[in-house]
């Protein structure tokens, strides 16, 4: 009896421990509730989360389609480079470089995703953070206008890509953010921008000690892109009057320090996005966006051979006998290339006269490539007859010398490195305000202008003639001496000033070429090419008609019968948010 | 809440109580029935404690145990009531025990007979005829918490015996009740030791769709863990009648398992097995040699449209000429390039041209043997038992380096301490040792690495390392064999403890009370090696090695109550009631660092490793009270009806939604033992009717749901605001989003069953069909990006529909005079899953995509999921009629030898709209055949099984027949592709256009196979040459499986695993291997 009254007891305590509350109550481990971000070291994490979008990628919830680089949208889909790899890989890319992007295309909605999705819902929160927080009101006003600048940024990307359709989300509106209509009145995101990073101009600081936050001029900077965009030179011009005037940015003496990661965060720079490899696995904080761009082939060997300058480039910067552009025939014949023709076989390079920025910007074969050797051609790309004769390209690049410490070393995408993205730097400033100048017929402020940038473009050439023809396997990678003459200019290179200007078309042309020179494959060529069409429309369609059918010289099946429309000047809106948000979101037109 | 159990334990009381008073018909107060059952109890213990005392008048009785027809039966159990004294009977059937008393009563019992009780009086020889008891031949069925006579099951329980497991030699015991329970189907990865996936009755909701395993009365994973030897039986419980009991858990059935134990009075016995086999994959890709793989290069060249078809390697002539060398890039021999004094591994390599073409299946396949080992101790006392096993199972894969090994312990105890008193143990030790590469049905791992290679790649270079892709034109694969080799100190180490502690208390008879408590414990370690791939054209250059540790601690505490009593001998309660209460926590850590100095595993240590230092580590855990209770009610074993209920409290619901009921009944009518049924009987031994009705749960929507955090993350919340290049700064990012209006999904199951047996019990017949509907299904609503990417709750919101029915089919029967045994047995299952409801919006589709191609989605009106793409409709043979197509795209794919799509919405363009559904991943009908004979001490089994009607998207041939990538190709690649003068091939041109690769049904294939699984031919040596060695059994036997395969399907192997939303992509898959082995089994 006495053992019974011991079960049933042990029943009872078990009823009893068993269903105290506290039991069922499990708590999450390793994350934390919001109500904990309320102080100084609170919101700065806020922050810190917000500009953790900046670069663009979010490996994996979004990748590629969401670098700042905007390779794809702003660079294979125009005249500059081609999608390179193969044919069949990342295929949402052959629609881009086609222009027949699809709704369901996933490169445009990890660009929606990150920049509307992660990076402006971020920055929404932190300005709620900082709102509920009590700081001295200068720390108040500084994180707000970091904060805005970052929104405006992020707004600023997605407009540059899709167009005014984007529904603006301020922080007031967090939670009711699936309400709001995309379908916006004419320039009403373009104040949206302007607002913020009108107050980020307002209350940022000269300088930063902290070289990732933006400073007042970047705002400023910013806010001029965003009014170049739709060609409002009057806003665009104090701004750029105002950074030129404060005497704080200067051209470096070099064209390549604006690639090097030894000059990251230089003299140049006004607004960087900064890139950091080996702190963790797979180098994920540097801006793994671009992870695909790298040269994929023989002894370079990382991944994955995308993003390969096109012929069409290559011919770009041949110049005449003045060192001036050949602005009407330079299409008429392709400079010399080796497309077909295998590594082993003999191959002088086009003796033409060359604006010496080429060789810091396309990989051609038998001229030094940084300090990896003499570029082998085909060796290196992945797949010429779709990829083109060009290696990817030299700018994102880094020196074989920094492999192991400038470069990621584990995982897959071993081509991404620490040379931070110049995002908006002072030749940007100069090449705007020349722009500006040469809608008002001020010719000497064009000349000025175009003219430093130009003469800053001579002052370093790639060295190293290649005095062989045929290259023996065995000169990995500069051969036996004297087969690379490091004395000698690599090209022959040759680039002049201009010393006037008979009109202001002939003004334009030459500082929208020196745009597409000086910022080639950098993000901004499809975009320019898109703003130059509101002054002369048809321009954009004529100049991509015309690289599209020439390219067939290069790429028999690639742009075969693409047509450049309307539609394709802007991505379509994702059609999985439209689907979420059917009676919210309206689709692009022409899609 | 404590004033709420307590009461609900004296409402089970009462519950019993009432029962009682009801059926003894008598009108005494509670209190009263409480007081008298105490004094019977208490009789009962003096009676124990006195029975000691109880010694006088001793004296020998002996006698002989006979059976009618049998004559001398040894080995039975003679034994005096209430007391240790027992005797066993000899060969020849008789017996010698001294009895305290002539008021001793006698108990004979022998398994399968019916226990006899003879008080002993005056006599001195006492000779017992034993009957054989048909009800004890009957298969008692394990239900929760209790077991039943399957003749008595209401609910839709399968039940499969050690003897129906040991037939196939599968290390997963769960695997082997493939097509040998209806209803369920299993599918197995192939890798060595690899887990099955297994689905009840379809697919219930798109969350995890997996069974509730429980081994012992102990929740657990799926049945890797357990030495297949070890087990008594497995339970299906497949309706909601049955796994009601389970409540929250319960809705995607439940299998519970059952390990032996030692039984009383017995000897012991010792089992050992040994069986020793090979493993080989059956099958490989019909893949392009180097020559014709030149041919296609050209083809390729010439269908683009290029001026000089051909590449680097094969040339650019008017045919492909095949090079001495790839790397360099088409050297022939005498090449300065070639020179081997060049070589210097890794700046300068030298790839041979492989002329022939690598057969990279054949050098990644091997002939894996397998081990298999185990020895059995069971036997017993007078008041303990107890069975110990141990065992190594150790397999070889079918691939290269790959190799798992598991060691089993068990011992499972139980003693009477009194006769009120019992108290027993179970504990299982498992220790699992893995090693290699298991990657599988993905486009990175070793297997599909060897459809991506091209055949003009050697495996080694000229000096012996490894070559690969680096040589030009040579895609992007990694060398499979190297990939193997490299990955062959890959380990992973499990160590597992699992098991349980329990005592049980008869109070009055027919009334038990136990309280189990149940363990499960285990220790996770595995450690990968990064080595330096320098002949990929995707290289790693740098090593590094990564470990990871997790722990997972389970444990439940179960009380329960059992009451089982007959009344005039018609009328048969039995009920449980109980509470459990259980709490799992898990936690993990990992690190990784690379640059290692040596690459030798016993120096790749993490602090050894000098650069990219990272680490992680998390933790979660949940937890569950519920109370439950069933009454079965019996009547002239005609009229039975089962009512459950279980009310469960979940840490994983929202504080709004914690505790949930789930109820179910079901009743039986067993018309054969009616009257009017008499004339019947003749030749139909029984037939029974089954309904039921009920509710189960899922919970499993992870442990959090409730909560909104925000947390730190070194890459998507992390910044380098210094500029310092490799470094950051570290922020804070939303999350989850939480919701508190969660609660479980619940599953309602409308079952109708039959079961009949005919023509003296040979013939057995049963089927159920059953309704299933999900309401309420959890599900992860897709939130607009606007409102951030903070990963949204679970809310409950889906609704979900199967249908189906379980069939099974036995005949067994004997002939020559009962030489010959054979028996047949069928079983088959049929089921139809349907989305009624995703969210509120009718539209909501959930798609899953690979390579940017989508290629199943789910949406109301359609099964989860089914295969959506484009339809096409054919291959364009004229310019004329491409142009008259509509176009595709807005591109210039429309051209003869591309695919002309369907126009489904008719808008006269084809676009991502014109997509639809085009295929179940689900079979009509998957079903079992074995076989059973047996002659003059020989066995024979077969066992078929097979799946129709289900269909598989090749995901493979989008590889290697439409070249995605510069990887290997199929034959029909180079000769069964459109070309103007090939206008009826199967392929379009082979262009490598992105479009012709777009998901479509030229990717849709027939996965109906049927199969030979298992072959196995056993003999047992005669009993009198058994007796000249003094051993009890030796069975011997011959096993092979995979035998025989019949299927239109052209990848590897039609019977794949893979389940969720990407259902049915075979994108390359460890085959089902060919097994061949011998065994042995001694009994001593």
């Amino acid at each position: 009896m006495k053992k019974l009254s011991i079960i049933s007891g042990m029943l009872l305590m078990t009823l009893f421990i068993s269903c105290s509350k506290s039991f069922l109550d499990q708590v999450p481990q390793g994350s934390t509730a919001d109500n904990v971000f309320y102080n100084e070291k609170g919101v700065n994490s806020l922050l810190t989360g917000t500009y953790a979008m900046v670069p663009g990628s979010a490996l994996w919830t979004v990748s590629w389609g969401a670098s700042i680089t905007n390779w794809t949208y702003g660079s294979v889909a125009s005249d500059d480079a081609y999608k390179g790899s193969e044919k069949t890989d990342q295929i949402p890319i052959n629609e881009i470089e086609q222009w027949q992007v699809s709704t369901t295309n996933n490169y445009p909605a990890e660009k929606w995703c990150l920049c509307i999705g992660m990076g402006v819902n971020r920055a929404n929160i932190t300005l709620n953070a900082i709102s509920k927080t009590t700081l001295p009101d200068a720390t108040t006003k500084e994180l707000v206008a970091e904060t805005r600048f970052l929104r405006g940024l992020f707004y600023f990307e997605s407009w540059l890509v899709f167009g005014d359709k984007i529904p603006l989300i301020d922080e007031t509106k967090i939670d009711a953010a699936n309400t709001i209509s995309n379908d916006n009145a004419p320039g009403a995101v373009l104040a949206f921008i302007i607002a913020d990073l009108t107050y980020a101009k307002d209350n940022l600081p000269e300088s930063q000690a902290q070289p990732g936050r933006p400073t007042k001029y970047a705002a400023m900077a910013l806010a001029a892109k965003a009014y170049m965009q739709v060609l409002d030179y009057t806003n665009a011009k104090p701004l750029l009057n105002a950074i030129i005037a404060s005497g704080k940015y200067s051209l470096m003496p070099n064209f390549h320090d604006n690639f090097r990661v030894d000059k990251n965060n230089n003299a140049e720079s006004i607004f960087e996005v900064q890139r950091s490899v080996n702190d963790y696995n797979e180098s994920l904080n540097a801006e793994a966006g671009i992870g695909l761009n790298a040269p994929q082939g023989g002894d370079i060997g990382t991944c994955c051979g995308f993003h390969c300058p096109s012929q069409n480039l290559a011919n770009a910067f041949k110049v005449d006998a003045n060192g001036l552009p050949l602005f009407d025939t330079f299409n008429n014949v392709d400079l010399k290339n080796d497309q077909g023709k295998p590594s082993n076989e003999d191959f002088t390079p086009a003796t033409d006269a060359l604006d010496p920025r080429i060789d810091w910007t396309i990989g051609r074969r038998g001229i030094p490539y940084l300090d990896w050797g003499i570029n082998r051609g085909g060796d290196w790309i992945r797949n010429q007859p779709w990829g083109g004769p060009y290696i990817p390209v030299e700018k994102t690049f880094f020196n074989k010398a920094d492999r192991n410490t400038a470069s990621t070393t584990t995982g897959w995408q071993t081509g991404i490195d620490a040379n931070n993205i110049r995002y908006i730097r002072y030749a940007h400033i100069l090449l705007w305000r020349a722009e500006i100048a040469a809608s008002e017929g001020d010719y000497p402020t064009v000349l000025n202008y175009v003219n430093q940038i130009r003469t800053r473009a001579g002052h370093e050439v790639v060295m190293g003639k290649v005095n062989i023809t045929k290259l023996p396997p065995s000169v990995y990678p500069w051969g036996n001496p004297g087969d690379v003459d490091f004395t000698q200019p690599a090209a022959n290179y040759h680039i002049g000033t201009y010393t006037s200007f008979a009109s202001k078309e002939e003004a334009m042309r030459a500082i929208q070429w020196e745009d597409r020179l000086e910022f080639a494959t950098e993000g901004s060529r499809f975009f320019d090419l898109r703003r130059w069409d509101i002054a002369k429309p048809g321009s954009m369609k004529a100049t991509l008609d015309a690289f599209a059918a020439a390219d067939i010289r290069i790429r028999p099946d690639v742009m075969k019968g693409a047509i450049f429309t309307e539609k394709a000047k802007y991505q379509p809106i994702p059609q999985t948010q439209i689907d979420l948000q059917p009676d919210v979101l309206k689709q692009n037109s022409g899609y | 809440m404590l004033i709420f159990d307590f009461y609900w334990i004296k409402f089970s009381l009462i519950l019993i109580e009432t029962n009682l008073t009801n059926l003894f018909n008598q009108k005494k107060s509670t209190m009263q029935i409480t007081t008298k059952l105490r004094r019977i109890t208490l009789f009962l213990f003096s009676m124990v404690l006195s029975s000691g005392i109880l010694l006088a008048q001793e004296r020998t009785i002996t006698g002989k145990v006979t059976a009618e027809g049998e004559g001398a039966i040894p080995g039975a159990n003679v034994t005096v009531q209430g007391t240790t004294i027992g005797a066993m009977t000899g060969v020849d059937g008789t017996y010698s025990l001294k009895v305290p008393g002539p008021t001793s009563i006698l108990v004979f019992s022998s398994v399968g007979y019916v226990t006899q009780a003879i008080t002993v009086g005056s006599q001195t020889t006492i000779n017992v005829v034993i009957v054989s008891d048909v009800k004890a031949l009957q298969e008692v069925v394990v239900v929760g918490y209790s077991t039943r006579l399957k003749d008595q099951l209401t609910g839709a329980v399968s039940n499969v015996t050690e003897k129906d497991l040991k037939v196939t030699s599968a290390p997963s015991a769960v695997t082997r009740l493939q097509g040998k329970v209806s209803g369920v189907t299993i599918t197995t990865p192939n890798t060595p030791g690899g887990e099955p996936t297994i689905r009840i009755r379809g697919i219930g909701t798109i969350n995890d769709p997996n069974p509730l395993y429980v081994i012992d009365g102990v929740p657990v994973g799926p049945g890797n863990n357990l030495n297949p030897d070890d087990i008594e039986s497995i339970s299906v419980l497949k309706d909601a009648s049955s796994t009601a009991i389970y409540g929250s858990r319960g809705a995607n059935g439940v299998i519970l398992i059952t390990t032996k134990r030692g039984l009383k009075n017995q000897k012991a016995n010792v089992t050992f097995s040994a069986r020793a086999g090979i493993k080989q994959a059956a099958n490989q890709y019909s893949l392009l040699n180097t020559e014709e793989y030149g041919q296609a290069v050209f083809l390729y060249g010439k269908n683009i449209g290029s001026a000089s078809p051909g590449n680097d390697q094969y040339g650019h002539g008017a045919t492909p000429v095949v090079p001495d060398y790839i790397l360099p890039a088409g050297a022939k021999e005498g090449d300065p390039g070639t020179d081997p004094s060049l070589y210097n591994y890794p700046d300068y390599v030298i790839f041979k041209a492989s002329k022939p073409g690598t057969n990279w299946y054949n050098e990644i396949y091997q002939n894996g043997v397998v081990q298999d080992y185990s020895l059995q101790l069971s036997g017993g006392g007078t008041n303990t038992s107890y069975s110990f096993s141990t065992s190594y199972y150790d397999e070889q894969g079918i691939l290269k380096y790959t190799d798992f090994k598991r060691y089993n312990f068990r011992l499972n105890t139980e003693s009477t301490v009194t006769d009120w008193l019992r108290v027993g143990q179970s504990l299982q030790a498992v220790f699992i040792d893995q090693k290699g590469d298991f990657g599988n049905n993905g486009e990175g791992t070793p297997i599909s690495q060897a459809y991506r290679m091209q055949p003009i790649i050697p495996v080694y270079d000229i000096e012996g390392n490894f070559a690969g892709s680096r040589a030009k034109n040579m895609g992007n694969a990694a060398n499979p064999v190297a990939d193997l080799y490299r990955s062959r100190n890959n380990d992973g180490k499990w160590i597992r403890g699992l098991g349980n502690i329990f005592a049980e208390a008869t109070i009055i008879k027919g009334l038990s009370v136990k309280s189990l408590f149940g363990y499960n414990i285990g220790l996770w370690n595995s450690k990968n090696y990064t080595i330096p791939t320098y002949e990929s054209s995707e290289p790693n250059k740098i090593n590094g090695m990564a470990q990871s540790m997790n722990y997972d601690i389970f444990w439940n505490w179960v009380n329960t109550v059992n009451y089982n009593v007959t009344i005039a001998a018609v009328h048969k309660l039995s009920i449980v009631a109980g509470t459990e209460a259980y709490k799992d926590s898990y936690q993990e850590f990992g690190a990784s660092r690379s640059v290692y100095f040596n690459e030798s595993p016993d120096y790749m240590y993490l602090s050894s490793g000098e650069s990219n230092k990272d680490n992680y580590g998390s933790g979660s855990a949940n937890s569950m009270f519920s109370q439950f209770g069933r009454v079965n009610y019996d009547l002239m074993g005609k009229y039975l009806i089962e009512a459950t209920i279980r009310r469960d409290g979940s840490s994983r619901f929202g504080s709004n939604k914690r505790y949930g009921i789930f109820p179910a009944a079901s009743v039986a009518w067993v018309i054969s033992q009616e009257d009017f049924m008499k004339s019947t009987l003749s030749w139909m031994n029984q037939l029974k009717l089954r309904a039921g009705y009920g509710t189960a749960g899922n919970d499993r929507i992870g442990n959090y749901n409730g909560f909104s955090t925000y947390a730190t993350n070194g890459y998507t919340a992390s910044y380098d605001l210094n500029g310092v290049t490799s470094g950051v700064v570290s922020g804070f990012i939303p999350n989850t989003r939480g919701s508190n209006d969660v609660g479980w999904e619940t599953t309602k199951t409308l079952n109708f069953g039959v079961d009949s047996r005919f023509l003296n019990n040979t013939l057995s017949f049963s089927l159920d069909i059953w309704t299933r509907k999900t309401t309420d299904m959890l599900y992860q609503l897709s939130v607009p990006q606007v409102l951030g990417l903070a990963s949204p709750p679970f809310v409950n919101i889906g609704d979900m529909k199967n249908t189906g029915y379980d069939l099974s089919i036995g005949y067994n029967n004997t002939a020559l005079n009962g030489k010959l045994t054979y028996a047949v047995n069928l079983t088959g299952s049929h089921y139809k899953n349907e989305v009624t409801k995703l969210s509120n919006n009718p539209n909501e589709i959930i798609y899953w995509n690979t390579r940017q191609v989508d290629y199943t989605a789910a949406t109301v009106g359609h099964a989860f999921p089914e295969f959506y793409g484009y339809k096409v409709e054919g291959i364009f043979q004229t310019a004329e009629e491409a142009a008259a197509a509509p176009v595709a795209f807005g591109t210039t794919y429309n051209q003869p030898g591309h695919f002309k799509f369907a126009d489904i919405n008719n808008d006269n363009a084809i676009t991502t709209a014109d997509r639809t559904f085009i295929g179940s991943p689900h079979p009509k009908f998957t079903g079992g055949l074995n076989i059973d004979l047996g002659y003059a001490g020989f066995d024979l089994n077969l066992f078929f099984y097979g799946s129709y009607g289900n269909k598989l998207i090749n995901y493979v041939s989008r590889w290697i027949d439409y070249g995605q990538f510069d990887g290997g190709l199929s034959k029909d690649a180079l000769y069964n592709s459109w070309t103007s003068t090939n206008t009826g091939a199967r392929l379009p041109m082979y262009d490598q256009s992105a479009i012709s690769q777009y998901n479509s049904t030229a990717f849709v294939e027939d996965g109906s196979f049927l199969r030979l699984k298992n072959l196995r031919l056993g003999y047992n040596i005669p009993g009198t040459l058994l007796n000249k060695i003094n051993m009890k059994s030796i069975v011997v036997y011959f096993q092979a499986s995979n035998l025989l395969t019949m299927t239109k399907y052209r990848g590897l192997d039609p019977e794949y695993n893979s389940s969720g939303i990407s259902m049915g992509i075979d994108q390359g898959s460890w085959p089902t291997p060919r097994e061949i082995s011998f065994g042995i089994i001694l009994g001593i």
